[in-house]
C-alpha cells in the first residue's frame, strides 16, 4: 500500500464529510423529486412514443453522467500515472465504480425504450455497441482492481482507465459517423427539443449531477477509510 | 406506460442498491477500525 498521508484528500475529513453530506444529500433528494415530477407531470407527452418517451429524461443524463465520471478516471489515472500519488488512484477507482453504475442504468434503460420506438430490445447498432464495449471495458477496470492490490496493478488499470475513455467520443460520433437507429439529441436548433422537454432535460441532468457528486465523496471516503485500516492493521501486526 | 414505470422501477432499484452497498462496505470498514481502536 502506497499511503503516503491519511486522508490524502483532505476536503473529505470526518467534519467535512459531515458539513458536505448535510447539504449534498437533501438537496439532491429534493433535485431528483421535482425532476421525476417534471419527467412525468410537466413535460408535454410526445406524439408518437407516448409516456415511454419519458424515459429520455433520466437514460439521457445517466449517459451523461457515466461519461463525466469515465472522464474522471481518465484525468484521475493521467495524474496517477505521472505523480504516483494514491489519491488520484483512489479517486480513479471511486470515479469508475460510480459510472459503471450509472452506465448500467443507460444499457437497462435504453432497450426498454427502444422496444416501445422499435419494436425490438437490442440491436447491434453503432452507438449500443459502443456503448455495451465501453461497459465491459470499465467492468474489466473494476475486476481488476477487486484483486489483491499492489502499485504495479493500480499502475495497469490507470493504464486501462486511460485507453478505455477512448471509447466515449466514438459513443458520441458514433450517430453521425455510422449510419445508426439511434435518435440524435437535438437541443438549441430551430425544430429541436419543445422547451418544456428541454427544462425536464436540464432539471434531471443537475440531479445525477448532485446525485454523482454526492456518491463520489461517499465513494471516496470509503476508500480513505480502507487504506486508513490496512495502515492501522499493519501497525497492529 | 408499463414500460415507464418498469424504466424507473429498474433505476431506483440500482441506484437504491448501490447506495445501500456503499453504506454497508463503509459501516464494516467503520466496525473493523473501531474492533481496532478497542484492541
Amino acid at each position: 500500500m502506497s499511503t503516503a498521508t491519511i486522508p490524502y484528500w483532505k476536503i473529505l475529513s470526518d467534519y467535512t464529510t459531515r458539513r458536505i453530506y448535510q447539504v449534498l444529500l437533501p438537496l439532491t433528494f429534493l433535485v431528483i423529486a421535482i425532476a421525476l415530477s417534471m419527467a412525468l407531470w410537466y413535460a408535454p407527452r410526445e406524439a408518437t412514443m407516448g409516456d415511454a418517451q419519458r424515459i429520455f429524461y433520466f437514460h439521457v443524463p445517466s449517459a451523461w453522467i457515466g461519461f463525466l465520471a469515465f472522464f474522471i478516471v481518465f484525468v484521475s489515472s493521467v495524474l496517477y500515472l505521472l505523480k504516483g500519488d494514491r489519491k488520484w488512484d483512489a479517486l480513479a477507482l471511486s470515479s469508475a465504480e460510480i459510472g459503471v453504475v450509472f452506465t448500467t442504468l443507460v444499457l437497462l434503460t435504453g432497450p426498454i425504450w427502444a422496444k416501445a420506438a422499435w419494436g425490438a430490445f437490442w440491436v447491434w447498432d453503432a452507438r449500443l455497441t459502443t456503448t455495451l464495449i465501453l461497459w465491459f471495458i470499465y467492468v474489466g477496470y473494476l475486476t481488476l482492481r477487486s484483486t489483491v492490490e499492489d502499485v504495479r496493478k493500480a499502475r495497469l488499470a490507470a493504464v486501462l482507465g486511460i485507453v478505455g475513455f477512448l471509447d466515449v467520443p466514438v459513443i458520441y460520433i458514433s450517430v453521425t459517423v455510422w449510419r445508426t437507429m439511434h435518435p440524435t439529441l437535438v437541443v438549441n436548433e430551430p425544430g429541436g427539443l419543445d422547451p418544456a422537454m428541454r427544462t425536464t432535460l436540464m432539471v434531471a441532468l443537475a440531479s445525477f449531477t448532485l446525485l454523482y457528486s454526492l456518491l463520489l465523496v461517499a465513494r471516496l471516503r470509503l476508500e480513505q477509510k480502507r487504506d486508513w485500516l490496512a495502515v492501522k492493521s499493519a501497525q497492529e501486526s | 406506460m408499463e414500460n415507464l414505470i418498469v424504466a424507473y422501477l429498474m433505476i431506483f432499484v440500482v441506484l437504491v442498491g448501490y447506495g445501500w452497498s456503499l453504506y454497508q462496505r463503509t459501516r464494516g470498514t467503520n466496525q473493523a477500525l473501531r474492533a481496532l481502536d478497542e484492541k
